[in-house]
């Protein structure tokens, strides 16, 4: 990639007034773009990350990766890093407190006891009173292996009798209950899968019998890297009465909480988790890896201890943004209905699936696929499969830009042999509000025609760009679309407190990644009290004083909390109201709050402040107590047809988006330019515009890398890219702004459950990019790819076979 | 073996005693505790340890500390005027610019030099001038509005709202 190649020039874009309703209407907080909460801390570089905290007597420790892809260790010799000056102490698999873990499979050691199963496995770790000691430690650690073949492709892997079986004792595993999951080791005979996920919906393969025409193809996305600025860090330390704090980088305490009590044999509220501000996230911080390596280290040398990863070992130690296959396959008619769709998706997930959560995003990925389109017959299968690379952990979106990646270039392709619109054949085909969707569940809140027509309608009023237009470069459009899910099972629990001051403080376990959950809550909790956001202040991310959460991930936080907040609002505000009602002489359900005050409804000349509910020293509510609300919020899905995947609730919402692209095409280097953008997102309710538009912005550039270069390249497992320049993610050059630009909200929408329809946003930004940019290729030079990234060899090559067969 | 050093940060002189070797950004940090320096490769490349040594961008892990002598080393410490943001701060929570906030220090340092240097800058002067700063959250649309906006108000001599 090239770094300096300037980007085309002024754009000119008659830019059509649009339509799109108001998100704030009616609204005192919510709806509006309120300043974020944290961005005044994070622009004077005063907010906290992990890295930023001080610790008398802090060691830290590095991690020995593997040498080999699949080997037996034999013999691990310590003796000549332990004697190195500064080193604390050398741990191995070897010690009694190491055993198998996972969050769905336990099918890992915590350090690698006999067995390594990818370049990079943790084998050893040191600790020392420096890093630099720690790292040259490392060095000095001898280990004997015994290599074993290995296997990389994870088709060869999947196969019923392929002779190399990763992980033998998977039926043995011990497999930890999970709300409405089905376990399916080595399904279908196949011993190298550890999960299977199946829809089914009428005859496909009788409908692909009736079809005018079949359209099949295989697609392709690599193995990735998840790349937040800030990497991989895990404070430890103990108490004098056993109690573990941890305080690090996670999406998801409560998961390594858990684990770790469990793992360890300690009473949970002994194991404390604090988090800080995070530098981003982007799915790999949703599990107990590494925390529970970890803790192990600190407890075998008994002091606080950092365990972090630098860049180099973000990308050769960490679990990976997994490579997946799609295959999909149609059959439609020349009316131009899409009969009968099949998709099959095959995910390498590496070496071990357990510490990662990966078991449960073979269906987790299908959140969109079933949920946006309609036809008479579906079939689905993903495929989660253990090969010696990397384990794949959990990546924006859990797989569905790689799968969008085929179904949306599908969608064109099939638009083209019916010579219709390309628009045209997705809106015939997007569910209606109250349909069911191809898992059987009833579609609430879509938004999806309104996404793309408003996509569609920015995308032809958009001038051709003044930019290189001559010689090599060829221009092109492309559209494309796609739901999400927001995750179903995962409670949420939420405090607010009602000080003296009239201060509301909010407590919560959400994970402040950038996102803006903490700009979130503040915003609900000041619609609730009716007060200014400056009255609302947050408490978040301890397990010792915030209230649990599930994880800040599968796009489910805003949906779960505004929920969550809100009725812990409301609790707040019943007790003030069951306070204050003898002392204005009415019932408590003739009173309503605002701006720190409670007043008999209708009548705000005999308000009182909430300071006069408490006692003069300001600290006892009279009579007795304090005013603390407490707010939950679960939607619990159905358990899914072991066979046919159906089930009556399956998930929470569905957010949609449409991309449209304008690009640049080189026909003699093969580089791709992204020109223009418009990304049109329904999230039901905008909870803060301007952020919704940031998580457009972010997820179309992290969709850019994805579509253009991101490839983490292995060769024997070996990644031969472990560094910013090699693997490149899109820098400001490649990216567009200012008019170049538009990141939309589709007008509200009403949705059952979701606070004031504000369904959530966060994954879904990125899916259905590099399809827009593929169908924008196909546009400008007529070739089609199907293996991302798509890199100027590949568009090259594509040229050339298409200019051979002229 | 450490050896005494005089640092000029932020306006004010410190004495350290570090390793030769020592990067500048391992001293703002450690010795300095001045921990909006972060710390994300080590290979130069993301541009989130970005400081400004004589008003000029540099990656303060590229940098050793003892090459710093006898210059003006700013950190992101040393924007904010008694409590008030620099123009560039305001414009960056004004305008959406900030997600994560780890490359956030590294990218206002870059947009100040720029702006020291060129009041006036188009949207690709101050991409260019942006280019060495990674972002992984914003898709850098809102930090481009935000550096131009900052322009706008350096220009027109406005002052900054109070934080």
């Amino acid at each position: 990639m090239t770094r300096d190649s300037s980007f085309a020039g002024a754009v000119v874009i008659d830019k059509k007034p649009l339509e799109l309703k108001s998100h704030g209407e009616g609204l005192n907080a919510v709806g509006h773009s309120v300043t974020r909460v944290d961005a005044v801390a994070k622009v004077k570089g005063e907010a906290k990350f992990t890295g930023d905290f001080k610790m008398p007597g802090l060691c830290y420790a590095k991690l020995l990766g593997s040498a080999h892809p699949h080997a037996k260790i034999i013999r691990v010799d310590t003796s000549r890093a332990e004697a190195l000056p500064g080193v604390i102490t050398v741990i191995t698999g070897s010690v009694p407190e190491n055993k198998l873990y996972g969050d769905i499979y336990a099918d890992q050691y915590i350090l690698a006891r006999d067995r390594v199963r990818y370049v990079g496995e943790p084998v050893a770790a040191v600790v020392a009173k420096t890093e630099d000691i720690a790292r040259d430690a490392i060095e000095l650690i001898d280990v004997e292996y015994e290599p074993l073949p290995a296997i990389f492709d994870v088709e060869e892997s999947m196969k019923a009798d392929c002779p190399i079986v990763l992980h033998p004792d998977l039926l043995n595993y011990e497999m930890l209950p999970k709300p409405n999951f089905r376990f399916t080791p080595c399904a279908e005979g196949r011993p190298n899968v550890f999960q299977v996920y199946k829809c089914i919906k009428g005859d496909v393969d009788r409908a692909f019998m009736e079809a005018d025409f079949i359209v099949e193809n295989r697609y392709s996305a690599p193995m990735g890297n998840a790349t937040p600025i800030e990497t991989m860090i895990i404070d430890v330390w103990l108490e004098p009465d056993g109690t573990v704090n941890l305080r690090g980088k996670t999406q998801a305490m409560h998961i390594p909480r858990a684990k770790i009590a469990s793992v360890f044999n300690l009473p949970m509220s002994k194991v404390r988790y604090m988090a800080p501000y995070i530098g981003g996230g982007f799915g790999p911080f949703c599990s107990s890896w590494p925390e529970v390596v970890a803790v192990l280290i600190a407890l075998k040398c008994r002091r606080p201890v950092r365990l972090s990863l630098d860049r180099a070992e973000q990308f050769s130690i960490a679990p990976q943004k997994p490579g997946r296959i799609t295959y999909v396959k149609d059959g439609v008619k020349k009316d131009g209905s899409i009969i009968a769709r099949e998709i099959i998706a095959i995910s390498d997930f590496g070496a071990y699936c357990g510490p990662y959560g990966t078991a449960g995003y073979v269906r987790g990925s299908t959140g969109g696929v079933v949920s946006t389109y309609r036809y008479p017959n579906f079939r689905y299968k993903g495929y989660g499969v253990y090969t010696n690379h990397h384990p794949g952990s959990a990546f924006r979106s859990v797989g569905s830009a790689d799968m969008h990646w085929g179904i949306e270039q599908q969608m064109d392709i099939i638009a083209e042999k019916l010579g219709m619109d390309p628009v045209q054949l997705r809106m015939k085909h997007i569910l209606k509000e109250g349909e069911p969707d191809m898992v059987g569940e009833t579609i609430h809140s879509i938004g999806a025609e309104e996404c793309i027509e408003t996509s569609a309608d920015w995308l032809r009023h958009s001038k051709v760009p003044a930019g290189p237009q001559s010689g090599p470069w060829k221009h092109g459009k492309g559209i494309s679309l796609a739901g999400h899910f927001v995750v179903s099972d995962m409670p949420s629990w939420a405090q607010v407190k009602v000080n003296p001051d009239g201060i509301i403080e909010v407590r919560h376990t959400g994970f402040e990644l950038g996102q803006g959950c903490d700009t979130v809550v503040t915003q609900v909790a000041a619609e609730e009290f009716n007060v200014p956001v400056s009255q609302i202040r947050v408490v978040a991310r301890d397990t010792q004083f915030t209230p649990y959460e599930f994880f800040t991930a599968a796009t489910r936080f805003t949906y779960y909390a505004a929920n969550s907040i809100s009725r812990a609002c409301q609790d707040a505000k019943r007790q003030l109201f069951a306070l204050s009602a003898a002392r204005l002489n009415t019932s408590p359900d003739n009173l309503e709050t605002r701006n720190g005050t409670i007043f008999v409804k209708g009548k705000p000349e005999t308000a009182i402040k909430f300071g006069a509910l408490f006692s003069p020293a300001g600290f006892i509510p009279i009579p007795g107590g304090e005013i603390m609300g407490n707010g939950f919020f679960a939607d619990n899905s159905a358990l899914y047809e072991a066979e046919t995947g159906q089930s009556p609730k399956q998930w929470a919402a569905h957010p949609y988006l449409s991309y449209g692209v304008e690009i640049a095409v080189n026909i003699e280097t093969g580089e791709i330019r992204v020109e223009k953008v418009v990304g049109t997102v329904d999230v039901g309710r905008a909870i803060n515009p301007k952020m919704v538009e940031a998580q457009i912005e972010g997820g179309m550039a992290q969709g850019l890398g994805a579509a253009l270069f991101e490839e983490l390249i292995s060769d024997e497992g070996v990644v031969l890219n472990p560094n910013l320049v090699d693997y490149a993610i899109p820098s400001i050059m490649e990216v567009p702004s200012g008019d170049n630009l538009a990141s939309l909200i589709s007008s509200p929408l009403p949705h059952p459950l979701a606070y004031k329809g504000a369904k959530g946003v966060g994954e879904l930004t990125i899916i259905p990019f590099a399809a827009a940019v593929g169908n924008a290729l196909y546009n400008a030079v007529g070739v089609r790819l199907k293996d991302l990234p798509m890199t100027r060899e590949k568009v090259l090559c594509a040229l050339n076979e298409k200019n051979k067969k002229g | 073996m450490k050896q005494q050093l005089i640092l000029k940060v932020n306006g004010e002189e410190h004495e350290v005693f570090a390793e030769p070797s020592k990067l500048l950004r391992d001293v703002l940090r450690e010795d300095l505790d001045l921990m909006g320096t972060k710390e994300g490769c080590q290979d130069g490349y993301c541009g989130a340890c970005t400081d400004l040594i004589d008003g000029k961008a540099v990656k303060s892990c590229l940098v050793l500390a003892r090459q710093a002598r006898g210059k003006e080393v700013t950190t992101i410490e040393g924007i904010a005027n008694n409590g008030r943001l620099g123009p560039v701060q305001q414009a960056f929570v004004d305008h959406f610019a900030v997600q994560c906030g780890f490359c956030t220090p590294g990218m206002i340092l870059s947009a100040t030099a720029l702006l020291s240097e060129n009041p006036s800058p188009t949207e690709m002067e101050v991409k260019r001038a942006l280019i060495g700063n990674l972002c992984r959250c914003t898709g850098y649309a809102k930090i481009v509005e935000a550096v131009l906006a900052a322009a706008r108000i350096v220009r027109e001599g406005d002052n900054p709202r109070h934080d």
